[in-house]
């Protein structure tokens, strides 16, 4: 999630985002809280934004080939993911890479 | 300690997902999205997991683990290019057998798929050397 939101904003945020993510800090912070030191974060959202198109993309030129093996699965992979490109362009939802080392013993 | 709700719907989920015949096309499809086929369907591609390999340093010296794998990516992944053992953890069974399978057949220096929540590891401390989980908390 974006820091920062409002909440209503961040309440969408979270139905569009990963299910397991509901936290309004940011994990470098919470890592750092943890004891992790070194902790260093790269923002991948541009990535994350084109990933999550290219999802969409492949999965609207194949349907045809998709709808037998997957069903309503397919409505419902693809209705997510419009939400979540859409959280993702109003710049609700982002994604990092954390990389931390565990404190020494 | 019990699984929370939406732990228990994430499993459901994922195993439903995993239990998905394979398909040539989505082979295909995560080929053209990710940049590889490892049984992948989140966000992290193979240049990313690239990324993670290096900033990790992994070597055939070091042991990896793979919080909330799937079906082993990027572990599997990981181990295959660095020559690192892995373990792998996830709850939906149907994923880790597939990521064993396909272990079996990379000839990674697999040490096994675990099924265990990221919150309940049956580990000891200081069992590895790097820790990965991606697309779990995105």
């Amino acid at each position: 999630m974006a820091p920062g939101l409002s909440k209503s904003d961040h309440r969408i945020a979270v139905r569009r985002g990963p299910r397991a993510v509901r936290t309004t800090r940011p994990v470098g912070v919470l890592m750092e809280a943890a004891g992790f030191v070194d902790v260093e974060v790269t923002d991948f959202t541009d990535d994350f934004l084109r990933v999550a198109k290219a999802w969409e993309r492949e999965f609207a030129i194949h349907e045809q080939a998709l709808r037998p093996i997957l069903g309503d699965e397919w409505d419902e992979r693809q209705t997510d993911r419009r939400g979540m490109i859409d959280a993702i362009d109003r710049g609700w939802l982002r994604r990092i890479l954390v990389t931390a080392a565990a404190p020494a013993e | 300690m019990k699984s929370s709700k939406s732990e228990r719907a994430a499993h459901a989920d994922f195993a439903h997902r995993y239990s998905v015949a394979h398909a040539p096309v989505l082979d295909e499809i995560e080929r053209r999205v990710i940049g590889d086929v490892w049984g992948a369907n989140g966000f992290t591609t193979a240049a990313q997991a690239d990324i993670l390999a290096e900033s990790l340093g992994l070597t055939s010296e070091k042991r990896l683990l793979d919080l909330g794998t799937g079906r082993g990516w990027p572990g599997l992944y990981l181990a295959k290019q660095s020559g690192c053992e892995i373990v792998l953890t996830d709850l939906p069974v149907e994923g880790l057998g597939i990521a064993a399978r396909r272990g079996s057949r990379e000839h990674v220096r697999s040490l096994g798929a675990v099924v265990s929540s990221a919150a309940r590891l049956p580990f000891r401390p200081s069992s590895f050397d790097a820790i990965v989980h991606t697309d779990v908390l995105c």
